[in-house]
């Protein structure tokens, strides 16, 4: 069940260039969240932004309370893209935050015993939920593609290698492992896996990403889900400024905030985005 | 002073509302949305969005923009059947 909650800022430090760790102290959200929810965050920065941003949940941790924490944290790992994420990066430690969450479905965990072979493909600060996702599965055989423009582009890996993950770079520029995108380099390595719906395939990034993903896979090869980014306005459904075009006649746009961010790899209409 | 509830309750044409806050147009989803954050029942009454006699599809996104300290929205939106 989602919340309006108060956040208290307890971290938010620069990991790379352009990317920053915030730490938040927020139970009623860290008690309940799933990986692949989001949370909306309000940027304080007087009335200018009007509206929350839509942020992945990286990370999600209960504990016993203390004097000065509540007993649940969230963290979100953010690219400062814009005006909004450029003033969050002058959050301090114990700054209040207005956040809006968990929202959204998140990912279905596949049923046992596939659970065994999981494929996660991120693009960007699109591979912040599935490491939640990672941790959460405990998956024996777990195969990861991270994708980025540049090697400071490359989230996460650190993560995943503590997970013992079989993990696969692709950089745009060739600066770090495979030269080109990660849905290339996923395609170049397809002859791995074997074709019998034993994989499970998570994939989050930007649309044009997920549509190549969509496109060039065959189908039914694997079960796949996908998270979409988009713009968001309220977060909860009840705008619906936020929808995608889906291959269902009787909800042909639904909501990516409600219905989604995580959706089957079919359920969208590719060729309409 | 008295402690009893004032009545606020209001007449709109045939309606009879106990109070007179109500939500705005298209702000408010069908009502469901905020079952979360608000108890509906403090309302008097809440405007939907718009329903129609047969389903429509709306417009394809984008169908957000923000702008310095509000949004501009596309306004033609999804519309479940009655």
């Amino acid at each position: 069940m989602a919340a309006q909650a108060e956040g208290i800022v307890l971290e938010n430090r620069n990991i790379g260039p352009f990317y920053f760790l915030l730490d938040i102290d927020c139970e009623p959200i860290a008690r309940v969240a799933v990986p692949g929810q989001f949370v909306m965050l309000k940027v304080p920065d007087g009335d200018r932004s009007l509206l929350r941003r839509p942020f992945s949940i990286y990370r999600c941790s209960r504990r016993f309370p203390t004097q000065t924490r509540k007993g649940g944290q969230i963290s979100i790992l953010y690219k400062q893209v814009g005006r909004g994420t450029l003033k969050m990066t002058d959050l301090k430690k114990n700054q209040t935050l207005g956040l809006i969450g968990p929202l959204g479905q998140g990912y279905l965990p596949p049923p046992l015993p596939s659970s065994k072979s999981i494929i996660l493909i991120g693009g960007g600060v699109g591979i912040v939920s599935l490491v939640f996702l990672a941790e959460k599965l405990h998956a024996e055989n777990l195969f990861v593609f991270i994708g980025g423009k540049t090697e400071h582009d490359i989230l996460c890996a650190r993560d995943f290698n503590r997970l013992r993950a079989h993990l696969f770079v692709a950089t745009e520029d060739g600066s770090s492992g495979f030269k080109g995108t990660v849905i290339d380099l996923f395609f170049s390595e397809l002859g791995r896996f074997k074709n019998d719906q034993s994989y499970y395939v998570y994939s989050c990034g930007p649309m044009a990403m997920l549509r190549r993903l969509a496109k060039g896979i065959e189908p039914n090869r694997f079960v796949c889900q996908v998270s979409l980014e988009t713009r968001m306005a309220c977060g909860f459904g009840a705008c619906w400024g936020c929808v995608v075009k889906t291959t269902d006649p009787e909800t042909p746009y639904q909501r990516v905030c409600k219905e989604g961010p995580v959706f089957p790899l079919e359920h969208i209409a590719w060729d309409a985005e | 002073m008295s402690s009893s509830i004032p009545d606020l309750s209001v007449r709109i044409g045939h309606l009879k509302l106990k109070n007179p806050v109500m939500v705005a147009s298209g702000t408010f989803g069908f009502g469901e949305e905020f079952q979360e954050f608000l108890d509906l029942d403090l309302l008097g009454a809440i405007i939907p969005k718009g329903i129609s006699l047969r389903p429509m599809a709306g417009n394809p996104p984008p169908r957000i923009f923000e702008t310095e300290g509000g949004y501009v929205k596309l306004h033609r939106p999804s519309k479940p059947r009655l």
